[in-house]
């Protein structure tokens, strides 16, 4: 159940980010800043009126904003930072006790969830269009 | 003022007061470096406050790696050289500034840990 909720969490706060920076035309800082703010607060409330582990879900919207601080030449619409935020959270929860209390741990996650979507989407795009590269081959050949 | 001078001085601050709302206040690091994101945005321009953001993250490190005030100002000096050589590397890519900010926290842990 609380992987659910911080897959949601996450997508919530990635797709905020990356609305506030590139949509709203604010700048990337802009965007993850006011994410993690706003999320920094509603966590921590949330916390203080008794929900244990609230503060998780912040840390899960913070690293989701960090990633949301993407340039639109590499993740290009909100439906793309859909995946880069559920990667993001995933590889969060897996690797939540590597480097624990060293600043720049979840921009590192962030940074490493970006690499992977741009890794799989070349793969994809690759893999797309490997029968119109044989069929452009074949008709080179029979040119000759 | 020069720039680069410029660079330092937010780098510094900007670690100090994530530290001081994370660790003196008591606040969550999640909420210090939103605070000081929002801070940054409203108070610098857009290139300051980005340097502003990255050496946030530096200050969201735990009294094992900033155990005192010297280890932020430390720090501060680390992450902001950082930035300075690095304004091209991963750009565009989501977490860069995170990642500046990890290179530069575990360099100040060694570093510290040498001297002291």
């Amino acid at each position: 159940m609380n992987y659910i909720i911080s897959i949601l969490v996450g997508i919530l706060s990635g797709i905020s980010a990356y609305y506030i920076s590139h949509k709203m035309e604010k700048g990337p800082v802009h965007g993850s800043a006011v994410v993690t703010f706003v999320s920094g607060i509603i966590f921590t409330l949330l916390e203080n009126y008794g929900i244990s582990g609230a503060l998780d879900f912040a840390v899960v919207a913070a690293t989701s904003g960090y990633a949301g601080m993407v340039g639109n030449n590499y993740v290009k619409n909100l439906k793309q930072m859909v995946f880069v935020s559920i990667i993001a959270s995933t590889l969060l929860m897996i690797s939540s006790t590597m480097f624990s209390g060293v600043g720049g741990r979840l921009g590192v996650i962030a940074a490493v969830s970006c690499f992977a979507f741009i890794g799989l989407k070349r793969v994809s795009n690759y893999k797309l269009c490997l029968p119109l590269k044989k069929q452009l081959l074949k008709s080179e050949d029979s040119l000759y | 003022m020069n720039k680069k001078i410029l660079v330092f001085i937010c780098s510094i601050v900007s670690v100090y007061l994530t530290w001081l709302i994370n660790h003196v206040f008591g606040f969550s690091p999640i909420l210090a470096n939103g605070i000081v994101g929002v801070l940054a945005i409203l108070v610098l321009e857009k290139k300051y406050a980005g340097i502003a953001y990255t050496s946030s993250f530096v200050g969201m490190s735990s009294m094992a790696v900033l155990p005192d005030i010297y280890s932020v100002l430390i720090s501060g000096v680390i992450v902001a050289t950082v930035i300075c050589i690095t304004p091209t590397v991963y750009r565009g890519i989501g977490g860069k500034g995170g990642t500046t900010a990890a290179i530069s926290s575990v360099a100040t842990k060694v570093f510290y840990s040498l001297i002291g």
